[in-house]
């Protein structure tokens, strides 16, 4: 027996607004998944690709004081980047590459690290998001509250899109920031001012298309390991399609214009590329005879379709 | 006034129509909802909570439009679903304290309200494992308490006494009584266990094949078309009924051999029954009023059997 038994009593107090209940699903998940030691581990081990990012800001404005941090900056812009012409004019203009410079580390940031670590941190947590309330019929619950399946989805996707931020836009920002302060003039502020947008449509063009993928992959199955496969499958199967492609259209072919424009299209079978490809556009670095609308149409469409049949499936759960 | 009035209700599957031009109007109180499987129980309340979008209908829910502002509703609306469901992952305290969260309740009141409740649905030290471990038991308690975390108005129940043992049935049949009766919530119970109902209902509806067959107050429905009297007897039932015979009364002798039904006879004469029974020193066991019995109505509703209501 209890030696205090409250009862059950009535609850009278402001509620929070509708709108925003959607924020629960996502608070709750990030939660959870902030429990994962390993997880926790991986999400820190994503951050460290910014540590070459950083060095290139901090070479590049100490160049313009030292000629010895502008050679090495020259060298790494050349050789790793294969940019002759913006090579050049660090070493003539620097003041006027910066913003090409800056860009292109924040772009190498975005376009050959973070896309792996997404592909990692997503297909480690996006697979269970749905598929383990499918599983437990735990949309029955979320459901019965005030919350459409777009909402229930939006909170979802907002999780992996807390993960996206933690491990891209906010170290990008950072970086961005860091130059700023140690550059030697605050004039570099309005030379520079677009490049925080570039960065969050970057992690626009990095989150939405990729979680719309994970989210669809995550809700089709109520076994989470098959939506994980699914996940690296797409990922692998596009990276190994594009490179036995180009591999097989290089091979004997020795004009380099014709090879691009094919490799172009071929990256298009590729999400890893697909994305590049559209970051690049995000950041003003894709090639001029590119055509620019492909990439962002993919990217839309996935987007569009995998949220689109997300949605039909959650509504089409509660039918059942 | 009613709690619930909807009109003109309809659902289809496909060809599958599962709900019929269904008009309702409901008390509040306790609301017993009846009928076999298939006959669109599930879905009746799913549609009420706006989970399926009806073909047509419209009416009011707790006196707000509906469908039209069906999240309004749902915040005033605590759903015990049939199906096992849970949030993996969480402990029960979590879960119920997120549910709360969904429901506008503020995260740290949500927590101590979480705690209230589940102690009122005597779910104890368990409520911080994770709820994945449960067994069907303290599933269902858990079910309960995130149903009633928010203080809704009108709780629904679908099939709630399923997993508990007889001791915690009753104690959860008590429970509701006790919400409807010092708290003032109206409650709709779908069960499929007519004891249930008998129990702790005000009202019953009874659903046949998407359409409503009985919707009265259990008071009205258990009263008989002719009034009537049963004695049961330790023994000599058959002795009995030949002295009511012999009296110009109307008795019959029941299949347990022990009861005799006496027919238009009102508990007014109950004294003149005793005291012929201690004439003919026939040892009467029980005397009680005729009623009709919940199973033999949900049987007619079933067999399409009209009613007499008295």
């Amino acid at each position: 027996m209890p030696l205090l038994d409250l009862g059950y009593r009535r609850w009278e107090g402001t509620r929070t607004p509708r709108s925003l209940r959607w924020l629960v699903v996502t608070i709750t998940g990030a939660l959870m998944i902030w429990r994962g030691y390993w997880l926790r581990t991986i999400l820190a081990l994503s951050l460290s690709p910014i540590i070459f990012t950083v060095f290139g800001f901090f070479i590049f404005e100490q160049g313009l004081q030292d000629p010895e941090s502008r050679s090495l900056i020259t060298q790494v812009v050349r050789r790793q980047f294969g940019m002759d012409e913006l090579a050049r004019n660090i070493m003539t203009n620097p003041e006027v590459a910066r913003h090409e410079v800056w860009s292109l580390f924040l772009l190498n940031f975005f376009k050959q690290s973070q896309v792996y670590c997404m592909v990692v941190v997503l297909g480690l947590t996006a697979p269970r998001l749905i598929s383990y309330d499918l599983r437990s019929r735990a949309y029955l619950l979320y459901l019965s509250r005030p919350l459409s399946p777009l909402e229930y989805l939006l909170g979802k996707a907002s999780v992996l899109w807390f993960l996206l931020l933690a491990i891209a836009t906010a170290p990008a920002l950072c970086v961005y920031v860091f130059g700023v302060l140690i550059s030697p003039t605050w004039r570099v502020v309005f030379d520079t001012w677009d490049l925080p947008l570039r960065i969050l449509a970057a992690t626009a063009i990095l989150a939405l298309p990729t979680s719309a993928l994970a989210i669809f992959y995550s809700s089709m199955t109520t076994e989470s390991r098959f939506a994980g496969f699914a996940w690296f499958a797409t990922w692998i199967v596009g990276w190994v399609t594009y490179s036995v492609l180009t591999s097989v259209t290089a091979f004997g072919n020795a004009n380099k214009e014709s090879l691009s424009s094919q490799f172009y299209k071929w990256q298009m079978l590729s999400p890893y590329h697909t994305l590049g490809q559209t970051q690049s556009i995000a950041f003003g670095a894709n090639q001029a005879d590119e055509p620019y609308w492909l990439p962002i149409f993919l990217c839309v469409a996935v987007t569009v379709v995998g949220f689109g049949l997300a949605h039909r499936r959650i509504a089409g759960m509660l039918r059942a | 006034m009613a709690i619930i009035e909807l009109s003109g209700l309809r659902k289809s599957y496909g060809r599958n129509t599962v709900l019929d031009n269904i008009d309702i109007a409901i008390a509040p109180g306790i609301t017993g909802l009846l009928g076999p499987n298939g006959s669109g129980k599930s879905t009746l309340i799913k549609s009420l909570l706006g989970l399926v979008r009806v073909d047509a209908g419209s009416g009011k829910v707790l006196g707000e439009p509906w469908p039209a502002t069906v999240k309004a509703i749902r915040d005033r609306i605590g759903y015990l679903p049939e199906e096992d469901c849970f949030v993996a992952g969480l402990q029960g305290v979590e879960s119920v304290q997120m549910m709360a969260q969904l429901s506008g309740i503020p995260s740290r009141e949500a927590l101590r309200r979480a705690h209230e409740v589940l102690d009122y649905c005597d779910l104890g030290q368990e409520r911080y494992r994770k709820v994945e471990t449960y067994s069907t038991g303290m599933r269902q308690k858990l079910k309960c308490a995130q149903a009633l975390v928010h203080d809704p108005e009108l709780v629904i129940l679908d099939e709630p006494t399923t997993g508990l043992d007889p001791n915690q049935r009753e104690e959860f049949l008590q429970r509701l009584k006790t919400l409807a009766i010092k708290h003032g919530k109206s409650i709709m119970l779908s069960t499929h266990i007519l004891h249930d109902v008998r129990q702790i209902c005000d009202h019953v509806v009874i659903l046949i094949g998407g359409r409503i067959r009985v919707s009265e107050s259990l008071e009205k429905l258990s009263r008989p078309a002719k009034p009537g009297l049963h004695l049961t007897v330790v023994e000599g039932a058959a002795p009995l009924v030949d002295v009511l015979r012999s009296r110009s009364l109307q008795a019959t002798l029941a299949d347990d051999g022990q009861t005799v039904f006496v027919e238009g006879v009102n508990a007014d004469r109950a004294a003149e029954l005793w005291s012929l029974c201690a004439e003919h020193k026939i040892m009467l066991q029980r005397l009680e009023p005729s009623r009709n019995s919940l199973e033999q109505i949900f049987l007619d509703a079933i067999q399409e059997v009209p009613r007499a209501v008295a």
